[in-house]
Formats: C-alpha cells, structure tokens, sequence
C-alpha cells in the first residue's frame, strides 16, 4: 500500500473538523485539536483546548484531586492542588453537549453565566458554595474572537478570589490580550495570587526549511507528557478566524512560490458554529492528492516567510499577530463621523470587542469644534455588530457598505392555514441576526407551508406560480438581517413603523449565545422601553417584541408571529371597538 | 456636564398643540452626552410625535451648542418656517433661542436636572451645585452642598445610617465620604473646625447670576 503523506492539521474548530474530513482520504492525518495528541473524530464536538487539559487533568487524579504546576511572569514555578474545577466558558463558543458530557462523567462543570448567577448571589466562602471554597478555574477562552469574553472570564477570576477567597487559576491558550485593558487586568490577577496557565504555547516550525516540516510545541508550564514534537510532511491550515492581513499574506506567499495554481489555495467560506453560519477566512486545499508538489512548494514558502518575518509559525497562532482579530460583517464596516461625535465614550463603554478608541480629528479643528478629537473604530478588531451604532446618542457612527455579499433582505408571506383571518394584509418586519434569527426565518420561509418567497432583489414569482395559495395569505412578513440584535435600535423600529409595518419582531440569539456578549440583552432592554412610547403614540406595546431563539428554533419563531398577529387583531377589534362606541355616544348626544 | 431627561411625551404633546410647523431642535453638548437630547433623540422624538398622527409639519435639526449665539445664528432659515421650536437642549438652550428668536414659540423638550458626571453608561448623578463658593478644598473633595440632602456644614446628621442617607437610603451619605476621605487624607483634626455660616450671595440666594472678566470682556459696540 502506499505510504500515504503525512499532514498535521492545524485548526479545531469548525474549519479544522470540515477539513479534516476532506483531508482524511488522501494523507495520513494528525489532527491537532490540543497540542498533546490529535484525534480524527469528525462527529466529536469542538472542544476548547483549555477545558480538555483542565479535565485530562482531572480524571487522571484519583477523587477528583489534582495537582497543577504553572509558572508566573516572574518565572518562579507554583504549584496548587485542591479538588473541585470549575469551568466558566465563553459563552458563545460553549457546547451544551459538550458541558452535558462532562457533568455525566461527575464532574461540577459551570456555564460562564451560572458562575455569574451564583457569584450574584454573593454566598460566604464554604457556606453555601463549598465547591468553591478550595479551587475555581476560570477558563479563559482564548482567540482573537473572544476579546470580551477573556475579559469577562479574569474578571470572574478576580471576583471569585476577592468575594468567595479560593483559589482560581485562569487557563488559557492564546488570550486576547491585544487590548490594554486585559493585559492589566492579567497583570492584575498575577499579582492577586491568581495562577494564570497557559495551555498551549505557539506551534514552532523547526528545521532549514526542507521537508518534512517539524512542528514542534514546548510550554513551560506543560506536563512533559504533553509537549509534542511531530514530523510530517506539510502543515494544512484551518482557521476560520485569521485576520484578513494575515490570510493575505498566505496568499501572498503562495502566491511568490509561483508554481501554485490559484485554485489550491483560496480563500472558502466554511459554515461554523450551528453549521450555517457563514465564516469567511478558511484555507483550504483543493485537488489535494494531484497537487501534492505545488502545495508542497507553497507550503515550504509559507514557512519560510513566516521565517523571514521573525515569527513562530504565525499564521497558525492568530492571536499573537494581531492582538485581535477582523470581523466586521462581510462588506460593511462601521465608521465614525468625526464631526458629530460629541465624544460622549458611549461606543467605547458598549462596544463588546473592545474595538472603539479615541484619535485626533483635524477636521473638528478645522470647524472650531469643542474637542480635537473623536472615536474612531479600529477595523482589526471590529466585528461590525454596529452595538456601538444602535447607542451612539449623535448618530455619529455609521453603517458603510462595500461590496456587501452578506445575506439579504427577504420577504415571505405568513399562511392563514385555519383561514381565520388572523392578521390578514398586515405587515411584520423581522430583525433577525444573521446567526440566529435570520437563519430561523429562512427555514420558515422555505417550509412548505410559506405561500411564497422572495429574496434579495429577485422578482417576486408571477402570481400563477402561487397556485391556489394567496388566498391563505395572512401577513406579509419582512426579514432584514442584522449582524447582532443589539444593532437595532428603537429608531429602526420606529422608521419601520412610521413606514407602514403594523409589528416589529427581533429575533436574537439565546441569552448566553450573543457572539457580541451582551448585544441580545441590550437589544431585549431597548425594546422593553419602547412599549411605553409606543403606547402613548396610540399604537399597543407589544407591536414590538424581542425573542430569543436559535436557528433552528422554528417553533418559536412561528409562535412570536402567530402571538405577534393575534394581539394586533385584538387591539384592532379593540380600538373598532372603542371607536364604534364614541361614534354611538356622539349619536346619543345629537 | 448638564445632565437633562426627556419631558413625558403628554407634556411635549400638550405644549405643541395648535402648533402646525415644528422644528424639533437638538444639541451637540451636554444634552447629546447625557442621551436627551442627541440627534437620536431628535429623530426618536419626532418619529414618535409623527407616530401619534400629529397633524403638524415636523422637522427635525441640531446645532452644535445651542448656548453659543454664533451657532443659533445657524438655524435662521430653518426657524423662519417653523411656528415652534421643541428645544431638547438644556435651560439654557432654551432660553437662547427664546431670546434670540423672540417672535417664535420655544418649548423645552427636556427637564434639566443636575450638574454631575455618568456613574457608568446611561447612568448619571449629581456632583454640582453651583452654589458660587466652593468649599471642597475643606471636605477632601466631596461636596456637602450638592451631595448631603440638607447642604449640611457641619456634618453628618443624626440620620446617617451605616453610610447611607436618611432621606434616601441609596445614597451614600456625603458626610460619611466626607469623613473617609479625610481619614484617607490623615485630615480628620479639619472636622474638628465649626465652619461659620456660610455666604450664599454668591448662590442664588443673591438673585441671578452673572461675571466679568475684564480682560476678556469684548468692546460693547
């Protein structure tokens, strides 16, 4: 048989398993999904590498004890024993069964938000949380994509020290420490006694530049069990979060190995997180088997300008390139305009990644304007979930739109299956994220049941396609995808009113799934207080509601329209009814 | 800053009524800062009133600092179509145009609170007086006058109760910051010094208000 080529995979998440799969025939795989041992378990969950390293160490302990040995920034060596982990876990990148699993095996694993629940609650140190009283990890979950949620996970760390006094260790594997503030913050907790662990050091590339490539990964911090050093011969790259200086860079190494047909190495849209949500920024090798000279030339390039650049292997260690990732949603970008900001610091108190700073504005001094300077977006950072636009009391943040290839606004009909009449001729617009909500409502729209569809700028289907359908027609429901819940703001749903739409509906992700941390909660919030002024403007509160669901949460999404429909028909009787009643009265006067 | 809060939109609604063009009129300064008064909150509001079914013509506009003449001066077209302007700017603001504009109808849109500082986003508090005399050098930089519910001198109160005030159990009792902060300082002998009735003709107890600085002060022309 022969010898098949060995690869290392780099890459756990969503890219990782999806190239796996496709690598997998052709090469003898190593599947880096921790830097100890890779396994090819394309069904398993992504796993976050701290969290396995923190239960490996677990069960391999008898009664739950464990040993940790870590080094501090200072270089000193500490070591810290007790019995029970916790695992707080970036919220959006949590697997329910992942954490379902692990609490079968016995062991007290706890959401981000039920550490905070329960940290809420304030118990006294071994009183009603004895758990907690001798060790808590708190998992930082690193990556460029999760800025806010490292933040929040030392954050947590420092709370359970000062306000429960155990121990808590913060595992990471690259943490975000691209802002300043978690840089402090980790300093913070150094000094506080906490242990901060870190995972996985960088992959390094060893050797010349000849093949095979040797990759090697050594910690410090790491039992020696788990450092790896592995030979193979090409490195395959699957990340679904390299910021786009970085994947252009690949590119542009490949590009300069000039034996590299463009089609082996591009750039794919891999679909992540609930398995439809389009990420863009993944490599993947086409035509594998038959290219394995041109991909081994660019593969050798890569290194070497990783080499050149000083690097350790830098492409696969997203986090130490940049600090932060790019995310803005795919061609939008979101941009201040220096000349309204009234540098209130709203953006930069909301914004979840962090990705708001303050820089001098020439333009404000040209106008003989109050301050010189104003917030400006840093794009690297930015994921483009436009909180910051939907708080900006000066309207000074906009939304910029270049070559927008994001999903469109489409529209659907509701089906009046009992032929009631429920809501018939009316109108709901639907802010639906583009992780969630959005999704949702193309499921709706593509279930038999929809009368019909019309997407992007298509032409609605001439009305002899409809078949025997309008008639069932109830309302006409409109879906605009938002990048996050929290970008609509009480003004959009307004204008939508004020255009003729008879109800608003937001459908955001589940509380703990926000990809932009709190952007579901702020979006609930602000609409909340909309139903007073909605009121006082004659129109019924809940013509506006916020929902919280999942893509494939169809139920719920049916069920917010139909309650949706039922209490506009209701105040419609309602108000027929009031007015029939005025009109009797002024009769009965005359 | 200046912090302000939206009227209840019956009172706006009351005071416009009869009205048929209005301009609902912003600010760049404090009231844009303090979400009251922001081109948001410009646009929110006349979305609302058009919502209503208010039969006027509303417009909406914003100015930079409505309390500066050369920025009111801005607006003279604008106002010249309109029969009311519904200023979210502060007092001040307000009355600018009032009397820059005297044959025009200006109603506030907003309730102007307090001097204070943003405790955390879309959170403020009261830091400010304006009383003419500032005494904080004596209190480590905690204001009596603004913060202790009856301006006390010479404090605390018998009420101060585990830090907290009598008159409101939320806030914090100034003098009890006043104390901390002087203990901080290695300055609570200062307390021990009775301070003598204060001078509030500097405040408003002495009528309005008003300075001169002589070297500043333009040629009347």
């Amino acid at each position: 048989m022969e010898e098949k080529i060995r690869v290392i995979l780099v890459g756990e998440g969503e890219a990782g398993r999806q190239a796996a799969r496709r690598l997998a025939p052709f090469c003898s795989l190593t599947w880096l999904q921790w830097a100890d041992k890779g396994d090819l378990d394309g069904e398993g969950e992504r796993a976050d590498y701290a969290a396995i390293k923190a239960l490996d160490l677990l069960s391999r302990t008898e009664d739950g004890d464990f040993e940790v040995v870590a080094e501090t920034a200072e270089g000193e060596k500490k070591q810290a024993a007790g019995k029970i982990a916790v695992f707080a876990f970036a919220p959006q990148r949590a697997m329910p069964s992942y954490w379902r699993e692990q609490q079968e095996r016995g062991l007290p694993v706890l959401s981000l938000l039920q550490l905070e629940e329960k940290l809420e609650q304030k118990p006294r140190a071994g009183a009603s949380f004895p758990s907690l009283s001798r060790w808590a990890f708190v998992l930082g979950r690193g990556g460029i994509e999760d800025a806010a949620s490292t933040r929040k996970a030392l954050q947590l760390a420092q709370k359970l020290v000062s306000e429960l006094q155990c121990q808590a260790a913060v595992f990471y594997q690259q943490l975000s420490i691209g802002r300043d503030n978690n840089e402090r913050l980790l300093d913070s907790l150094k000094s506080q006694g906490i242990l901060v662990v870190r995972c996985r050091s960088p992959l390094q590339v060893i050797g010349s530049g000849d093949s095979p490539v040797h990759l090697q990964a050594e910690d410090a911090a790491l039992p020696a069990s788990c450092r790896i050093n592995m030979e193979a011969d090409f490195i395959a790259v699957a990340e679904d979060y390299m910021p786009s200086p970085r994947r252009k860079a690949v590119l542009k190494a490949a590009e300069r190995g000039s034996l590299l047909p463009p089609v082996l190495l591009r750039e794919e849209i891999f679909y992540c997180g609930n398995g439809e949500t389009p990420l863009r920024g993944v490599f993947w090798i086409e035509n594998w088997p038959e290219a394995a000279e041109s991909f081994s030339v660019m593969l050798e390039n890569v290194c070497a300008c990783i080499r050149a650049q000083g690097r350790i292997c830098d492409p696969l260690n997203t986090a130490a390139n940049s600090g932060m990732g790019t995310k803005a949603g795919p061609g939008r970008e979101l941009q201040v305009d220096a000349l309204r900001c009234s540098l209130c610091l709203t953006c930069f108190r909301v914004c979840p990644h962090g990705a708001v700073y303050f820089k001098e504005a020439a333009e404000r001094r040209q106008q003989g304007m109050l301050y010189n300077c104003a917030a400006a977006i840093n794009r690297e950072i930015c994921w483009g979930c436009g909180i910051c636009r939907s708080e900006c009391p000066a309207e000074a943040i906009q939304e910029v739109v270049k070559d927008f290839s994001g999903p469109e606004e489409m529209r659907f009909f509701w089906p009046d299956r009992k032929k009631t009449g429920l809501g018939r001729g009316k109108k709901i617009v639907v802010f639906g994220c583009r992780r969630s909500g959005y999704l949702a409502a193309r499921r709706l729209a593509e279930q038999p049941s929809a009368v019909w569809r019309e997407e992007g700028k298509n032409k609605p289907e001439t009305e002899s396609a409809l078949g025997e359908k309008p008639q069932l027609a109830a309302a006409e429901i409109v879906v605009k995808p938002v990048d996050c819940a929290g970008s609509v703001d009480r003004l959009m749903v307004l204008r939508e009113l004020e255009k003729g739409a008879d109800g608003v509906l937001i459908w955001s992700c589940h509380q703990e799934a926000c990809q932009h941390l709190w952007g579901n909660q702020r979006a609930k919030k602000r609409i909340g207080s909309l139903a007073p002024l909605l009121k006082w403007a004659g129109r019924q509160e809940n013509t506006v509601a916020a929902v919280a669901l999942a893509a494939q949460d169809l139920r719920k999404a049916e069920e917010s329209i139909n309650r949706l429909l039922a209490d506009i028909d209701i105040h419609a009787a309602r108000e027929g009814d009031a007015s029939d009643h005025s009109a009797k009265e002024a009769a009965g006067r005359n | 800053m200046i912090i302000a809060r939206r009227k209840p939109l019956e009172e706006i609604e009351k005071m416009l009524a009869g009205h048929r063009r209005v301009l609902v009129l912003g600010c760049r300064g404090c009231a844009t800062v303090c979400m009251a008064g922001g081109e948001r909150e410009v646009k929110e509001v006349a979305s609302l009133l058009r919502l209503k079914g208010n039969s006027a013509k509303i417009k909406e506009g914003i100015l930079e600092r409505q309390c500066e003449w050369e920025f009111i001066e801005q607006i003279q077209k604008e106002v010249q179509e309109a029969d009311a302007v519904l200023s979210l700017a502060c007092g001040i603001g307000v009355q600018a145009l009032a009397e820059r504009y005297p044959d025009l109808a200006v109603y506030p849109g907003v309730d102007t609170s307090f001097l204070g500082l943003p405790l955390r986003s879309g959170a403020w508090a009261e830091r400010c007086l304006a009383c003419g005399n500032c005494i904080l050098d004596r209190t480590g930089g905690v204001c009596p006058i603004a913060r202790c519910a009856k301006n006390l001198l010479n404090g605390p109160c018998g009420g101060s109760q585990g830090g907290k005030c009598e008159i409101n159990p939320q806030t914090d009792c100034a003098w009890q910051l006043i104390y901390d902060r002087l203990s901080r300082l290695g300055r609570l002998d200062w307390l021990t010094e009775i301070q003598p009735p204060r001078d509030w003709s500097r405040g408003r107890d002495g009528g309005p208000r008003s300075f001169v600085r002589e070297d500043w002060e333009e040629e009347v022309k």
